[in-house]
């Protein structure tokens, strides 16, 4: 049987033993002359990805997976234009997004009717599928890929109550009309948020014993990071300025809305010294706090890494976290001012191929680029639990990990293939895909292979690889094949399924 | 990594693993997974987590309290009478077994069985999630330890085991006390590992996607990464394959019960026996969040309860006298109030029980010190306290029964101030 040729001998016929994959040129792929990529030895080396290149590396990391209709319009309009135009983005739902958000009735609802509801299970269902619509039918790419990542930087666990009711507030009010703006007025306004002050206990401090679990994580999380130079009284007197910053009208059963309540009979009015400034005490010192916070250096330092990690390795440079830092001082934490100085660095346009897909970016860039349509809510919900990336679901206030070896494992390489062939077969019950636009005639299996590669991953696979493929989608026209599926599915899941399609 | 790859890849291949069928004796294939000479671990831990906060008072009853009969009016266990088996059962002049663990009185009479009572976590916290987290992490109060307790106990165990099904977590995701630097296999099902299709298909796609994987990667760790763990995974695929899971048969008339705990017990029991270098198995029952109509006698509480005896019961009866190198641990996040609620529940609380099982411990005895039930006596809201802190029961089982005495870095910040005796020395 040709399909189990070992690949000892496979190579050796098509005269590829022995030799490195010679890549395509205009995979973003290529071997990089060393992992040493810090941007003052990239600086004299010649540029690594020709402008086709570096438009596809740069939606890889910056939408959750790019269609090939994506990358066209992308080359079109040139690599400038379409930054600025998904940086410019606001983050209310384009009309086809909230045709099928409608379908969730709970997004509609106010915590007090969530509650009242009585159907948890759906509100969290209807919670997650939300953002996953959003991730898949957004044209607005950016701004869900900063979405979720802002959504990691404030972790809520979001599934169990009253966090549930609430989180969907904090989602569009703190998440979603920030992700684009200004760090300092995201901060603010996670501060401020309902959702959050529930989390991390900050809803019952008071004086004289304040809690100290959202002082605790505001400082080392969402601002200075656990090394930011702040000690356990910053964290104590911080605690202080937060008393009374609490929820009203949701412990008690009315019609109220729930919102932020600062509670004055709670603070304590004593002076405090944070950082080593000194807050007077009253309603003003949680404010001055997070101003305090928003322009410390450190936090300038911290959010550089985490987006340059996200965005660029998992291990970033000094000098890239240092130009993002800067640009965050320079413009008071302006967002996308941060992101261009990431896109346009040496340093980005080295890293292709050196960040994973988590979970979640493995599987909405399959539903991406397969066309997939259909209710979202239960069938991918098994598989984001069987991934471990359920959105709202991490359990810690540290969000998602961020780097490759949290999330290689054979759970995780056997369950992306599972979701990668029954996609790509149309198999995963609740949710169509359709592969038939995404290549020519499929009488040439290597034509095919070429089609394929191009739709899904952006670009043709390496000569080895596609060898590979092409052998296997051949093998399926002898008639006594044990496969009985056509070569598209099953060639556009395997595609899914290599090592190419896991990174982005 | 690479050179383990494949020294790992290479035993495979001499020992005829990675390309012909096995022929395999009997029901319980022998792989001689490991390399000679090794795994010299201790004894196998199932870590089983009821997750939720189990009500560990009426669980192992006191039934010597009466405050315990004075604060649940509606969902007290009667005291044990002779004859009556709707009441609980007498284990000693404190103690008893709420009927529905019944099937728990046979290894606790024959001394393989110890529970501990008012034990538990000692931080404050009444909140599941970070109750579970500290009793994963194994660090009370403390979160900046990423690791679980678990992992931290492969990374420091004085031995190297490569098999893929070192540490298994069975369920959905991975626990969190597995978390860290050390690979865990984590199984949904163990007769579910395996690519979509019919088996003939699904070899040609898996030949395929072993090509695809096992091609020269360009020079970039995260290829590399991913195709040791393909090669992990489909070692994984194989090896279950040729365990059958699904005519698995239970030795010595062990029936495990018909439920998702039963059957990834009978998985870990599959795991075992099969000898592929199983160390470590997790495996979760949730639904212990009673707050309303736990149940008595019958109901709620006591359906999970006889899901838990009936599956460790099995599991004792099945392992036989390989009990002698396996221990079982259950633990919860924390117990309940020790006054019932208005809803015919109990909320959370704080001290519950831990079940300690296996052909190493001494059991048929409850161990730890009571608290007492009177009200001066009861920690924060009205909660049973804690006298036994539940590293100490884990930190006696990784020493004593897993060999591994670097009990410093596995609980940081912890100080045994000595072990309850619960676990006798291992013979090698």
């Amino acid at each position: 049987m040709t399909a189990t040729v070992s690949r000892r001998d496979f190579l050796r016929i098509s005269g590829l033993g022995g030799t490195l994959a010679a890549l395509a040129a205009c995979s973003p792929l290529r071997t990089l002359d060393s992992l040493d990529i810090g941007a003052a030895a990239v600086s004299t080396a010649a540029p690594i990805l020709d402008q086709q290149g570096l438009i596809l590396h740069t939606l890889r990391r910056f939408t959750f997976g790019p269609t090939a209709e994506e990358l066209d319009t992308a080359n079109r309009i040139g690599l400038d234009s379409w930054l600025e135009q998904q940086l410019a983005a606001d983050s209310s739902d384009t009309p086809d997004v909230e045709h099928r958000l409608a379908e969730f009735e709970t997004l509609a609802m106010s915590p007090i009717e969530l509650r009242a509801l009585q159907e948890n299970g759906r509100v969290a269902r209807e919670l997650g599928a939300s953002a996953v619509v959003r991730q898949i039918y957004s044209p607005n790419q950016l701004l869900q890929v900063m979405v979720d990542f802002w959504t990691n930087h404030f972790n809520i666990f979001a599934y169990s109550p009253p966090e549930l009711f609430l989180k969907g507030v904090d989602d569009r009010e703190v998440i979603r009309s920030h992700a684009l703006g200004k760090f300092p007025e995201m901060l603010a306004a996670s501060a401020h948020s309902p959702a959050m002050l529930v989390y991390l206990d900050n809803v019952h401090s008071r004086e004289p014993s304040p809690n100290e679990n959202y002082a605790r994580e505001i400082l080392e999380l969402h601002t200075l990071g656990v090394d930011g130079g702040y000690t356990y009284a910053d964290i104590q007197a911080v605690a202080r300025a937060f008393t009374g910053w609490s929820v009203g009208g949701f412990q008690r059963i009315t019609d109220q809305a729930v919102q932020f309540a600062y509670l004055p009979d709670w603070h304590d009015n004593g002076p405090k010294t944070v950082l080593g400034q000194v807050l007077p005490g009253g309603n003003g010192d949680g404010d001055r706090v997070l101003e305090i916070l928003a322009e410390h250096p450190s936090t300038a330092r911290f959010i550089a890494t985490k987006l340059s990690r996200r965005f660029v390795s998992d291990d970033p440079s000094e000098s890239l976290i240092s130009q993002v830092s800067e640009t965050y001082t320079q413009t008071q934490g302006d967002i996308p001012a941060m992101l261009r100085t990431i896109v346009y660095s040496d340093e980005f346009a080295a890293s292709a191929g050196l960040k994973l897909k988590r979970p979640l970016d493995f599987v909405v860039s399959a539903l991406r680029v397969t066309g997939a349509d259909g209710r979202l809510d239960r069938p991918l919900r098994f598989f984001l639990e069987v991934l471990g990336q359920v959105p709202f679901g991490w359990p810690a206030p540290d969000g998602y990990p961020d780097y490759a070896s949290a999330w290689t494992n054979t759970n995780q390489s056997l369950y992306r293939w599972n979701l990668a062939l029954l996609i790509a077969s149309n198999r995963l019950p609740g949710i169509s895909t359709d592969l038939s636009g995404l290549f020519g005639s499929p009488s040439s299996i290597p034509g095919l292979v070429d089609d394929l590669s191009r739709a899904l991953l952006g670009a043709r696979l390496p000569d080895d690889a596609r060898e590979i493929l092409i052998q296997f989608g051949e093998s399926l026209q002898d008639l006594s094949h044990p496969l009985e599926f056509d070569p598209p599915p099953l060639l556009a899941g395997l595609i899914l399924s290599t090592p190419h399609f896991q990174i982005r | 990594m690479e050179t383990e790859t494949l020294n790992r890849r290479e035993f495979l291949r001499i020992a005829g693993l990675s390309t012909a069928p096995l022929a395999l004796p009997g029901w319980t294939p022998r792989l001689a997974f490991a390399p000679p000479g090794s795994p010299p671990s201790g004894d196998l831990l199932v870590c089983v987590f009821l997750r939720g906060g189990m009500d560990g008072l009426n669980a192992v009853i006191p039934h010597f309290e009466s405050a315990y009969y004075d604060a649940r009016a509606n969902l007290s266990i009667r005291e044990p009478r002779a004859g009556n088996d709707a009441t609980s059962i007498r284990l000693d002049d404190r103690f008893s077994l709420h009927p529905s663990l019944s099937p728990l009185l046979e290894p606790f009479q024959a001394g393989d069985l110890a529970i501990v009572h008012a034990c538990g976590s000692p931080d404050p916290t009444h909140s599941h999630f970070d109750a579970m987290d500290y009793m994963e992490r194994g660090t009370p109060g403390e979160k900046q330890i990423a690791s679980g307790w678990i992992a931290r106990h492969l990374l420091t165990a004085p031995w190297e085991n490569e098999s893929p099904f070192r540490a298994v977590g069975i369920g959905v995701g991975l626990q969190a006390s597995l978390r860290g630097p050390i690979p865990a296999a984590a199984l949904k099902s163990v007769a579910e590992f395996h690519l979509p299709g019919n088996p003939q298909g699904v070899a040609v796609l898996q030949q395929t996607l072993s090509s695809l994987y096992e091609l020269p990667a360009e020079d970039q760790s995260l290829f590399q990464g991913l195709s040791s763990q393909a090669a992990t995974t489909f070692e994984a695929i194989d090896l279950l394959a040729k365990l059958d899971p699904a005519n698995y048969r239970p030795s010595g008339g062990a029936a495990y019960p018909e439920d998702e705990f039963g059957r990834g017990l009978s998985q870990i029991a599959l795991l075992a026996k099969s000898e592929l270098g199983l160390e470590i198995a997790c495996i979760d029952l949730g639904g212990w969040d009673t707050h309303v109509q736990q149940g008595a006698e019958e109901g709620r509480m006591p359906q999970l309860m006889a899901s838990v005896a009936g599956g460790l019961a099995a599991f004792h009866q099945d392992m036989g006298t390989k009990m002698n190198d396996i221990t079982v641990v259950t633990m919860s996040e924390f117990g309940r109030r020790v006054a019932e609620n208005g809803g015919g529940g109990t909320d959370h609380g704080h001290g519950g029980v831990m079940f300690v099982m296996g052909g190493g411990i001494l059991g048929g005895k409850v161990y730890g010190e009571w608290p007492g039930l009177a009200p001066e006596n009861l920690y924060g809201p009205g909660d049973l306290a804690i006298t036994t802190d539940f590293r100490e029961v884990l930190a006696e089982i990784v020493q004593v029964r897993l060999k591994n005495d670097r009990i410093d870095e596995i609980f940081p910040g912890y100080r045994a101030g000595g072990f309850l005796g619960l676990a006798s020395p291992r013979n090698n």
